[in-house]
Order: C-alpha cells, then structure tokens, then sequence
C-alpha cells in the first residue's frame, strides 16, 4: 500500500468502516511509515476538534415563540380580520359605500347624454333603397314629413328663406320630426318618454310656423322627378355615391346609363338639394343625410347652405341622433349668424337637448323667447317653457 | 483505532424506532391542528436544527430565526408529509435545503452590496461569515488556544469550506448521522456522500494542522 492510498483510508478508518484485509494492510502501513502515522494523527485531532464544537441550544423560549409563530394569523387572515372585522360595523359601512358607489354611477350615467346614447340600443339600419322602390308606407296618422317645402326650383331659393314657412298648410300639420315609433308608440317612463316630449314638440313646432308663416311654393307642385334622378342602386345610398369626387370608373356601363348618383360631379346643386329633399319626403333619411352632406361639401358658398344645415338636423332628429342634429343647429348658428332661420335653429337645438335630458335646453328657450320676441319660435319656446322646463 | 467522537448532547437525535413511533403520533396530531404536539416536536429537535444552522452560519443570533422559520416552514408543509421516511429525516433534509438556500441569498446580497468574493477553496463561492471575519482579525494561533478558544477557531476554519462540504462534514462529525441518513437528507449516493465526507475531512485536516 502506497502513502496515498493509505490516506485515501483515513476517513473510513476513522468511521470503523474498514474491516478484514483492507483494515489490516492499513495498519500494517502505518506501523511501518512514520510520515502516514503523523498525518493519521493530524487527521484524528483535527475531527476530534470538529466534533468538538458540539451541539448547542436556541435562547430559553424558543419553542414557545414557534408556536406564537404558528398560531399567528397569516398575511390573509389578517387582511380578512382588517376588511370585514367587526362585522357589525364594517359590513354596513361597505354596504353604504357600494350604495353610494351605484348611486353616483347612476348620476354620472343620467348626465352623460354620451353614456346615455351608448347604451340606446342603435336603430336597425334601413335597408338599402334604391331609388325606383316605393316609399315605405307611413303607419296611420304620419305622413312623409316635410321640413322645409323648398319647393321644385331651389335654384330660386335665398338664404333667407325659412323652410318651413313654404311647406304647404295641409302638409305642415302633419310633420313629425321624429320615426314614426317614437311617435307612435305610446310615452314611456324615463328616456323614451323624455324623447318622444322632444319628438312632439318639434312636430308642434312645425305645425305652428306653418301657422304664422306665409305659404309657398308647395313641394308637392314643385314635384322633383323621382324618375329622372340620378339612381345608384348598387349602393343603396344616395348621398355616398354622392359625396364622390370623381366618376367611378367601376361602374358597369348600364348603370351609368340608368343615371347612376356615381356621375354625381357631373350634377348641379341643385339636382343634389332636390334628391335629398325628396329623401326627406320619402323618410329615407339615412339618404337625405347624406345627400345633404355632399350639398353641403359640394357647394360651401351655395345660398341654401344655412337650410341644408338646419334640414340635415332635422333628418338627424328624425332618427334620434340628436347630439348630431345639435351640431347642425350650431353650425347653421356659427356660420350664419345673420340668417333669419337662427331661431328656428335656436329652437330646434333646445328641444334637440332636451330630448337627451340637457337643462341647457331651458336656458336656450328662454334666449329665443327673450331674443326673438316676435317670431313663432318665441311663442313655441314660451309655451314649452311653460310645460317642461317649470 | 479510536472511534468518532459522538455528537453532543444538544444535537442527539432520537434515533430510535420507539422515539421515531412516538413521532408519528406527534406528527398526526399536528397534523389534525393541534399545535402543542407540534411544540412537543420542536422541543424534541430545536438542539438538533439550531445546532446543523449555526455551524452553517456562524452566527447566533441569525441561526436562531432561521431554525425559527425552518420550524415554521415544517408545520405548513406538515399536510405534505406522508410518512414514507422518518419525521427527523424529513426535518433534516428541510434544514439543510433551507439553510443551503439562506446561504445562498446572503451571498447574493453581499454581491449586489459589493461585499461579495471568491475566495480559494470555496466552491459556492460564500462570503465570509461573520466568524470569517472574526477570525481573519484574529491573533494568532497559538495566543488563541492559550485562551482555549479553539472551538472559534474550528468555527472559522468550516466557514472556509464550501457549503457543500461544511453541510456534511457538520451532518456527520458533529451531528452524527449515519451515511445513510446522509444520503437520504441530502438526496445523495452513498458512493457521493463517502467521497465528498473525505474530501471535507481532508481539507479540515488541513486547515486546522497549523493550530493543533
């Protein structure tokens, strides 16, 4: 046995695990070498000096702390007893709270005409009409309703003029500004009872221009030709087709044959104002929107652009879009501060507002009836004054 | 041949199958909630793990909350513990894992506090222990064991070794366990276990040989 296979040995026999032959060589090799005895000797102190350290104890205490340890409450039970304890008191607070909490979302959502509207649920998109369709039948007691009545020659029109001053008597009783459900149907509670007050008054309100203002032209003498309009039934808009710059180079031949509105450049404004007004007439309001908007876009110095404003919110009031409509009343008011349908569009506005629950609406009556003591929109204002905003 | 000198007092490990049947009961009581048999227990072994962490860590103070969260450590894994080996086995094998990882987290520490470095012979690279320290500021040797203060020095001298051989030099020279008790703690082949005990050995040898 060599040195280093004999102090390879040392820890096994230091732990008594050598026996027989390998133990007996060992101790063969160590009797007979001085250097190996020396280190066995270092070896066997040195572990006798690590064994030595020997055990020791924690401080006086330490199992009692263990145990305060484990019958401590965890991170979550504390956060439980810090949330619900004591129950008769922190429960009825946090009851109050989520009731303040509901009551406050409420308010924010009622003063939201935004959240409001979101909520609406939309109307069904109409379906594409072309312009050969019928009209779709009016339920009984609505007719078409008529704005305006700017008659068949809006080329004569001015600025000034008031669309509702030339509707015909007969027809102006019978405007409804809104959908004919929201005026059919009967008043609802909250919102839907809330728009349909909107709904009637403007009806109301064009029943009693009508009243005080001169007639006209009649639109239905004026009669623009449906049939010699330009269609485009592949679109089942009028007004898109409309607000194109450039021919569509797309377009299969025959429809541009038929008349189709993608040859719209090529049309004079007033070819536009009239198909969007006859839009308006038929309730295909989706079209006389956006008719209305490519005349507007079209034709900016165009004389009847303050008319086509006040008509393109009515068109909105018809489909209950009103935070549109009000902006068409507030362009119309910005943009022509001079024109004498201010307080129409004045009026207009105001119920448009108070259709979605905006005071603001009250306030705007009473501007009109202070401002514009002596024309009909004074008087509607006063009377809604008096009914709704007390 | 001289036998290995037995562990002391403090770190005897109730061995016995009647002392390993008494702790089954205690460990099923626990386990049903009842926190006394799980203070019988820690009386039965806090001599035992606070004794494997100070050797580990040189430091009173700190080894005794760390036997304190070792202990806490077991009672939440205690509905984990099935049996299939002895409870001491089970609490040895929790001590050295968590005093391997404490050592861990201490040396990374000291690294991001720029304290940290490599120092020869250690394999997992672990900053001096408090008692590293000590020792290095130490005077020398022979002063020291005028004063008897050869247990500092050992102390000193297994914070030099690497974790891997303090743990199972600790284990078997001062805490006695068997090599298959080794074994089974440190998930190790016995083969491992005898190679890696001979290599601490050895390295201790001679480390202490100038101071004995």
């Amino acid at each position: 046995m060599t040195c280093d296979e004999a102090r390879e040995a040392f820890s096994d026999l230091y732990d008594e695990t050598l026996s027989g032959p390998p133990l007996v060589t060992i101790t063969q090799h160590l009797a007979s070498c001085t250097a190996c005895r020396a280190e066995w000797a270092a070896f066997q102190k040195a572990m006798r000096a690590v064994s030595g350290l020997g055990g020791a104890e924690p401080s006086p205490g330490f199992a009692a702390r263990v145990r305060q340890g484990i019958e401590a409450p965890t991170r979550w039970q504390r956060a439980v007893h810090w949330l619900f304890f004591p129950l008769r008191v922190k429960v009825p607070i946090q009851a109050l709270a989520l009731v303040l909490v509901a009551f406050a979302g409420l308010l924010i959502y009622q003063r939201s005409p935004e959240l409001r509207r979101a909520a609406e649920p939309q109307p069904a998109a109409p379906p594409p009409v072309t312009r050969e369709a019928p009209a779709p039948a009016a339920p009984p007691g609505l007719k078409t309703p008529d704005i305006s009545g700017a008659g068949s020659e809006p080329s004569q029109r001015t600025e000034g003029t008031r669309p509702l001053a030339e509707t015909p008597k007969a027809e102006r009783a019978e405007l409804p500004a809104a959908p004919a459900d929201a005026i059919g149907s009967p008043p609802q509670a909250g919102l839907e009872a809330e728009k349909d007050r909107a709904t009637s008054a403007l009806r109301d309100e064009a029943k009693e221009l009508g009243k005080t203002t001169a007639p006209s032209e009649s639109p239905k003498t004026a009669k623009p030709s449906r049939d010699a309009r330009p269609r485009a039934p592949e679109s089942g808009t009028a007004g898109r087709s409309l607000q194109q710059s450039a021919p569509a180079p797309a377009q299969p031949p025959t429809r541009a044959k038929e008349g189709s509105v993608s040859s719209i450049p090529t049309k004079s404004a007033d070819e536009l104002y009239a198909a969007a007004r006859t839009d308006m007439d038929s309730q295909r309001y989706d079209l006389a929107i956006e008719g209305l908007r490519a005349f507007i876009t079209q034709n900016p110095r165009d004389a009847r652009i303050a008319d086509a404003h006040l008509r393109l919110g009515d068109a909105y009031v018809a489909q209950r879009r009103y935070t549109e409509a009000i902006s068409e009343y507030e362009a119309l008011v910005r943009e022509f501060p001079d024109s004498p349908l201010i307080p129409t569009a004045l009026y207009r506005e105001a119920q448009a507002r108070l259709a979605l629950g905006d005071r603001a609406g009250c306030r705007m009556l009473r501007d009109v009836a202070d401002r514009y003591a002596q024309t009909p929109e004074a008087a509607l204002a006063r009377e809604t004054l008096s009914t709704r905003c007390r | 041949m001289q036998r290995p000198a037995a562990p002391a007092m403090g770190s005897t490990v109730p061995l016995a199958a009647a002392a390993a049947d008494e702790d089954r009961g205690l460990v099923d009581r626990a386990q049903a909630g009842d926190a006394g048999a799980f203070e019988t227990l820690v009386r039965r072994y806090q001599g035992w793990v606070f004794t494997l962490v100070l050797r580990m860590l040189g430091d009173r103070a700190e080894a005794e909350d760390l036997a304190q969260e070792i202990f806490l450590k077991a009672y939440r894994g205690l509905k984990g513990f099935k049996g299939a080996s002895r409870f001491s086995t089970w609490l040895y094998s929790i001590t050295s894992h968590h005093c391997l990882n404490h050592l861990k987290a201490r040396r990374r520490q000291l690294h991001h506090l720029g304290l940290g470095g490599d120092r020869p012979g250690a394999v997992g690279n672990d900053p001096p222990a408090p008692v590293d320290r000590l020792a290095d500021e130490a005077p020398r040797a022979d002063v020291l064991l005028e004063r008897a203060d050869r247990a500092r020095i050992v102390q000193a001298e297994l914070a030099h070794l690497s974790e891997a051989h303090r743990l199972i030099l600790v284990l078997r020279d001062i805490q006695g366990l068997s090599y298959e008790e080794i074994a089974q703690t440190l998930r190790l082949e016995l083969g491992t276990v005898r190679s890696r005990l001979h290599r601490a050995r050895m390295e201790m040898k001679a480390r202490l040989t100038p101071y004995l």
